[in-house]
């Protein structure tokens, strides 16, 4: 994967740099992963993570919907015709709450609600979409986070350009602390991760809240009992 | 626009001049501090976690070689291609080269005040590659061929009805002063150019060493749409924001925005692990890491090194008094606050910028709320003794004259008689003016003028008429 003749030289530039610096021994430690993790948690594995979870989401600015394995589609199927959308990407992923037994269940439902399940995903649905919907990797109950590990069944565009994310999430996805999913992911599986905590925002015009500017300003939550 | 020749005094002067500047600055920087009160309230033990994030940081820096090389290698295992530019030129000359080496015609940036250090953008146009900034505050100051004025919130300084007019000259678009409203034309106007661009460039958060992942903390989304959408996709990185090991994440991303706005964590946290896997639709297949030393490797064994701690949070900028009433115009400088008055000059030479270590009060309420415990004013001190060459003649007399004065009592009482005969005030008590320059140091400070009799006089009096009724 070299870009040019003169790329060659940069591996050695880097280590000409490396050699030159001086040799020398710290003197501060760098603290035991143990020992660090008892100081940063901030929640521990308790019970009652689900409630921490959904109170913790909505101060993010997420919609948090709970819903058994019967009734979740058609929570969805409300989602969706809230958000007048006629397009709907479904992201089927093993990995997540929304393996292919889920997602039939739920494309069947949506397209009998009248609403279009976009299939052949090129670039140009991922931008027609009004809404994807997706399942995660974890959710963290201290920030109110979902965790999306991107690969090829979740693209990395389905929870970032559609401008309404629906997040099936199954409450024994739930973990206490962001340093359980960082502990967790050593070395990485994935070349792609992203921490979501909230729709998309920016206070840049003196310094009034909007929300939706490139990634969604809408996030729903369907949080699955088992 | 401030020029870069004007003196600190005349920048801030023009600052002054404009109290709606100031009333914004003053207004938002408010808005931060209470916001970042409440949400490091929210953490259990924010102190204890300040002195792991500082303790981490400067481990990393004593050992900093090390952790570079195991960053690399993990980079290049991934897939990543790895770059290190000594100085500001050697880094635009990587990043044009790699931009030509992949006919990229349109480049996005993400936020990255590590590329306006370099004064990347210019290069780039002068390549001919067109290249857009989509951080909205970014984009407007791009747009208006502005500077930033904070490193978090760029357009502080900028209000509704000069963000409506920038973007209706701009895009054309009709007239409306509601930032919703001018946010989603923002993001339609970039939505297309995210479409179809072909490189991206982003900075670096923090690179984790062990495993070479990058870390980037935004909130808008087009930090995702930067290093997603293209083909090619470069991380600009300063070499000082290496961390160890992946748990240390978790760490700074808990300090790193509570102490910038309050959130517990940015919207969006992406890390990065090589280019697009082989079975994605979506993502770089190339992507480049340029690691930015210009100035840093010189600092990392000497009494400033703490500075390079810095992650960025803008937490400085906002606590700081003198920044509230001057803006960051005033600072002339990519990084200005606190943090930037240390490594402007550190970085950028002394010689170039001896004003700014004098641009505080040393109130200290900086070093308040780091979040890596960057003794920013005694750092301060230190840079304005080695800058004392650049004094003028007439304040190093001044001072030695006080300092003599100091040390003998005789001279100090005939000190407070002269003061009194010669410092002149406008009927009010508060002293205006005196000899030999006094008017101007005057300016800036609440002097109240000496009163007809000193208290050793009045005591001498009173003790020599309690002796007197004694006896």
């Amino acid at each position: 994967m070299t870009t040019g003749a003169s790329h060659g030289r940069d591996p050695s530039v880097l280590a000409a740099w490396l050699a030159d610096q001086p040799a020398k021994a710290g003197k501060t430690a760098l603290p035991e992963a143990g020992v660090l993790e008892q100081v940063v948690r901030q929640v521990a594995p308790t019970v009652g993570l689900e409630d921490r979870f959904i109170r913790a989401a909505r101060a993010a600015g997420c919609e948090v919907h709970e819903a058994g394995e019967r009734d979740w589609p058609a929570a969805i199927v409300r989602i969706v015709a809230a958000a007048s959308a006629r397009e709907v990407i479904v992201a089927t992923d093993a990995a997540t709450a929304l393996d292919g037994s889920r997602s039939a269940l739920l494309c069947a439902a949506l397209q009998q609600a009248g609403q279009h399940v976009l299939t052949c995903l090129s670039d140009t649905e991922y931008f027609a979409a009004g809404v994807a919907v997706t399942g995660v990797t974890l959710a963290v109950a201290e920030t109110g986070s979902l965790i999306v590990a991107c690969s090829g069944p979740t693209d990395r565009r389905s929870s970032l350009v559609p401008p309404v994310h629906v997040a099936v999430v199954g409450m024994w996805q739930i973990v206490p602390d962001l340093c359980d999913v960082l502990a967790r992911s050593t070395p990485a599986e994935n070349a792609s991760l992203v921490i979501i905590t909230g729709p998309s925002k920016t206070a840049d015009i003196e310094g009034v809240l909007v929300r939706g500017v490139h990634g969604p300003g809408t996030v729903h939550v369907v949080l699955l009992r088992r | 626009m401030t020029p870069e020749t004007a003196s600190l005094r005349e920048r801030v002067r023009a600052a002054q001049a404009d109290p709606r500047l100031i009333a914004a600055v003053r207004l938002a920087t408010w808005r931060k501090v209470e916001q970042r009160a409440a949400g490091m309230a929210e953490l259990r033990n924010p102190d204890e976690l300040r002195a792991l994030a500082a303790q981490i940081k400067q481990h990393t820096l004593e050992n900093l070689p090390r952790y570079l090389g195991q960053f690399a290698a993990a980079l290049r295992a991934r897939g990543a291609q790895v770059h290190l530019a000594a100085d500001a030129a050697a880094a635009r000359e990587i990043i044009v080269r790699i931009a030509r080496g992949c006919g990229a015609r349109l480049a996005v940036k993400s936020k990255s005040m590590t590329s306006e250090e370099i004064h990347l953008n210019e290069a780039l146009a002068a390549a001919g590659v067109r290249t857009v900034e989509t951080d909205l505050g970014e984009f407007i100051v791009q747009i208006e061929q502005d500077r930033p004025s904070h490193i978090v919130t760029p357009i502080i300084h900028k209000d509704r009805r000069q963000v409506a007019r920038a973007m209706q000259r701009e895009l054309g678009c009709p007239y409306t002063e509601d930032p919703a409203e001018l946010t989603r034309l923002a993001r339609a106007h970039l939505r297309e150019i995210f479409r179809t661009c072909d490189l991206g460039i982003s900075g670096v958060n923090f690179g984790v060493a062990e495993s070479g992942t990058l870390c980037l903390c935004t909130n808008e989304g087009n930090g995702r749409m930067t290093v997603t959408r293209p083909r090619v996709h470069i991380a600009l990185m300063g070499i000082e924001k290496l961390i160890p090991r992946r748990i240390d994440l978790s760490v700074f991303l808990k300090l790193l925005a509570r102490s910038s706005t309050g959130q517990p964590l940015t919207v969006y946290t992406t890390l990065i692990d090589g280019p697009r896997a082989a079975d994605e639709a979506a993502g770089p297949q190339e992507l480049h890491v340029v690691l930015l030393d210009a100035g840093r490797s010189a600092l990392l064994h000497g009494p400033y090194a703490s500075v390079l701690r810095c992650i960025r949070c803008g937490a400085c900028l906002n606590a700081c008094p003198v920044y509230r009433n001057i803006g960051g115009h005033a600072y002339a400088s990519v990084y200005p606050g606190p943090i930037g008055a240390l490594v402007t000059p550190l970085l950028g030479g002394l010689a170039q910028h001896p004003e700014l270590p004098r641009a505080s009060s040393l109130c200290g309420a900086c070093a308040e709320v780091c979040p890596v415990k960057i003794d920013i004013p005694e750092l301060l001190v230190r840079l304005r003794r080695d800058s004392r060459g650049s004094q003028s003649v007439l304040k190093r007399a001044a001072l030695r004259v006080w300092a003599l004065a100091m040390r003998h009592e005789s001279l100090y009482r005939l000190g407070q008689r002269t003061l009194r005969a010669v410092l002149v005030d406008e009927g009010d008590g508060w002293a205006t003016s005196g000899p030999a320059g006094a008017a101007g140091w005057l300016a800036a400070r609440d002097l109240p003028m000496p009163p007809a009799r000193s208290f050793r006089e009045l005591w001498a009096e009173s003790l020599s008429a309690e002796r007197g009724g004694r006896t």
